[in-house]
């Protein structure tokens, strides 16, 4: 077991765990590296039930590669197969090689985003909280999914739809909304030749 | 519920939409309004017909601060074509907020613009470095000088319903000689349906020196005499040319090419150009060219192949560069099998790192010439067979065996091929393929292209209809940012 952190939440809980996985936070790390004789981290703007939820998505990618790597940048000691064996890993070179080859970091990655993806089909007020606090804490990861989450959440419906889900208020009077259609009318579908 | 999202987390959001969604967006509340217009660099716009209580350009663009990209397409023609219409709408984009960060403007209204309205707005225009505009009447290009920065400008320019009577046009005329000509820092130019009676274009072709690449498209002429005696003038720079459909011209262009073209490393011909004149071309500067691509259905022939095999081959000098590496063939059928086997056995074939043969039924006729290209071209990277419509899975499949480093596939439209031929993909160059483009190929399976897109390592970008992908494919594709189109 590595280093632990301990966090506390606005609401006064106590979160410990390990720093690999506090430290997907840019936040979380930069506050750590600070010299603090006393080792709790204080999360004002988190409370407890977003910051469990924000640390079970940073457990998961504790030890996998980001969602943004490219297969060819995934160095092996992150292989589920390759477990830590430093056979030539020292050059990025061999670990570019090893990972395009590497059947077993695909099947993982690909795992990941499923678990990701479904870790984000929760209901808009969650999300809404995922990306302030992702936001925040400067997850990079969790906010991609966030934006991904609320982004899903939008495709495809209509206005109305989309402010019954992010709590909006139609400020638009009726002519104002007709205004806006007719300028709409104008916009030319960009993948038209 | 405390719900505010800053401005940044909702642009964040907006974003990741695509441009469907952005009707429904505006619509959602005032701010949110604001930030997806002030987060828009790129607009593309139709103007509809004129009706009572539209908006107008003006106002609309208004909305749009941050834009570096803008096109403008009108088909309001019977006002335009009376009124000058044109030159209004040149005016109000010319206005708006956006003007002066524009980089990349195309306006393409129903009717000519003017060139004095050019000129009017031009110092709107200070950041523009490429312009293209439908169509220009009176036919002058003086007002070029007043766009410091325009590299690139395009007029595709549709022939009139009705031939316009050309007014006399001082300006053009250099004969005075009195003020020095400078150069435009132009270096890309495409013009479209130049007449051999046109002037005004001398003025143009004189400035050329800074022009690395001319393209010409359906061009009768390149101007009245005058205007074509400077044409050469802007040929000794270029690095590319292109003649599309310029029948009447392609020739003599080919041949003052062949004169003055000293560095030209890449030609495109389509429709147009002899086969005298292209062989001439070919012996005096073959041996420079990197990228030839041809669409000569009754012009390319065999010995054509055989000459840029000899010229592009001949090699006396271990250090020289140009070798051909990009070799495109748009339905030429009168070249056979023997042409392209003596081409690839040459050191010249051996060199080329991309090859299209698009809509040549050689590839069709001839079983096995494919698999003998490939094993010949080592250094092949990147085909395009598009649009051979009885092309089988079995002729890719054998060729794809001998391919040591393609990464680039093309095969659209080749109607026959199945799944089979992604799985012969899969098995031969899954670990190396990065783009492919499988579009309009209605045999091939979405399980087929599921189980290729989860399985390639390295892919890139992948051309396919949207709705040929299943939920799983989409959701590695996106994780992997593999583009699709």
């Amino acid at each position: 077991m590595g280093k632990t952190i301990k966090l506390i939440s606005g609401d006064g809980e106590m979160f410990e765990v390990e720093e690999a996985v506090a430290f997907q936070s840019n936040i979380i790390k930069s506050l750590a590296d600070e010299d603090n004789a006393d080792d709790c981290i204080p999360l004002p703007r988190v409370d407890s039930q977003i910051l469990s939820k924000v640390l079970e998505f940073c457990r998961k990618h504790a030890n996998s590669p980001s969602v943004h790597t490219k297969f060819a940048a995934i160095p092996s000691e992150l292989c589920p197969k390759h477990d830590g064996s430093a056979a030539g890993a020292s050059s990025s070179e061999s670990s570019s090689a090893h990972s395009e080859t590497c059947r077993a970091c695909y099947d993982a990655v690909m795992k990941l985003v499923q678990w990701d993806l479904e870790f984000v089909k929760v209901d808009l007020d969650l999300i809404h909280h995922l990306l302030k606090a992702a936001n925040y804490l400067d997850i990079e990861d969790l906010m991609f999914m966030a934006v991904e989450g609320a982004a899903n959440a939008i495709r495809g419906n209509n206005p109305e739809e989309i402010r019954k889900l992010f709590d909006l208020e139609n400020d638009f009077t009726p002519e104002e909304e007709k205004e806006i259609l007719k300028e709409y009318s104008w916009l030319d579908d960009p993948f038209e030749p | 519920m405390d719900a505010v999202l800053c401005d940044e987390l909702v642009q964040e959001i907006l974003r990741r939409l695509p441009s469907a969604d952005a009707a429904s967006v505006s619509l959602v509340s005032k701010r949110w309004l604001f930030l997806l217009r002030s987060s828009t660099t790129s607009l593309s716009l139709s103007v509809p017909p004129n009706l009572p209580n539209s908006p107008s350009l003006s106002s609309i663009l208004a909305h749009y601060s941050f834009l570096s990209e803008l096109t403008v397409v009108s088909n309001r023609k019977e006002e335009e074509e009376a009124e000058g219409g044109a030159d209004d709408l040149l005016f109000a984009i010319a206005s708006a907020a956006c003007s002066r960060r524009l980089t990349r403007l195309r306006f393409i209204p129903a009717a000519p613009v003017s060139p004095s309205a050019l000129q009017s707005s031009a110092t709107a225009f200070a950041s523009l470095t490429s312009l293209q505009i439908a169509s220009l009447f009176p036919l002058s290009f003086c007002w070029l000088s007043s766009l410091p920065f325009l590299k690139r400008f395009s007029l595709v320019r549709s022939r009139p319903k009705r031939r316009l009577t050309q007014e006399p046009f001082p300006d053009n005329d250099d004969s005075g000689g009195k003020n020095p000509i400078v150069m435009l820092p132009m270096e890309s130019l495409s013009l479209s349906g130049i007449y051999a009676t046109d002037r005004g274009v001398s003025w143009l072709w004189r400035r050329c020196g800074n022009l690395r690449w001319l393209q010409l498209r359906a061009c009768e002429g390149t101007g009245e005499c005058a205007s074509s005696l400077a044409f050469p003038l802007c040929l000794p720079g270029l690095l590319g040319l292109e003649l599309r459909t310029c029948r009447s011209i392609a020739d003599r262009i080919l041949l003052l090419a062949a004169d003055r073209c000293r560095d030209l490393t890449s030609l495109l011909l389509y429709d147009g150009g002899s086969r005298d004149a292209l062989h001439h071309f070919i012996q005096r500067r073959g041996a420079a060219l990197h990228t030839l691509d041809l669409r000569l259905p009754l012009d390319l022939h065999n010995d054509h192949l055989f000459a840029i095999a000899v010229e592009n081959g001949y090699n006396s000098d271990r250090l020289r560069r140009h070798w051909l590496s990009s070799l495109r063939l748009h339905s030429c059928c009168l070249v056979t099998g023997d042409g392209l086997r003596s081409l690839a056995l040459s050191p010249a074939g051996a060199a080329i790192e991309e090859l299209a043969l698009v809509n040549c039924d050689v590839v069709e006729r001839e079983s096995g010439l494919l698999t003998f290209l490939s094993q010949s071209m080592q250094r092949l990277r990147r085909l395009d067979l598009s649009h051979n419509e009885t092309l089988t899975d079995k002729e890719v499949g054998s060729m794809l065996a001998s391919c040591r480093n393609l990464v680039e596939i093309r095969l659209k439209g080749c109607r026959a091929l199945t799944g089979d031929s992604l799985n012969f993909l899969l098995k031969h160059l899954g670990k190396q393929v990065q783009l492919l483009d499988i579009s309009r190929c209605p045999a091939i399976g979405n399980e087929a292209i599921e189980k290729f897109a989860t399985n390639a390592s390295r892919l890139c970008q992948l051309i396919i209809e949207e709705d040929k992908l299943t939920e799983a494919a989409r959701a590695w594709v996106s994780r992997k940012a593999i583009k699709i189109a």
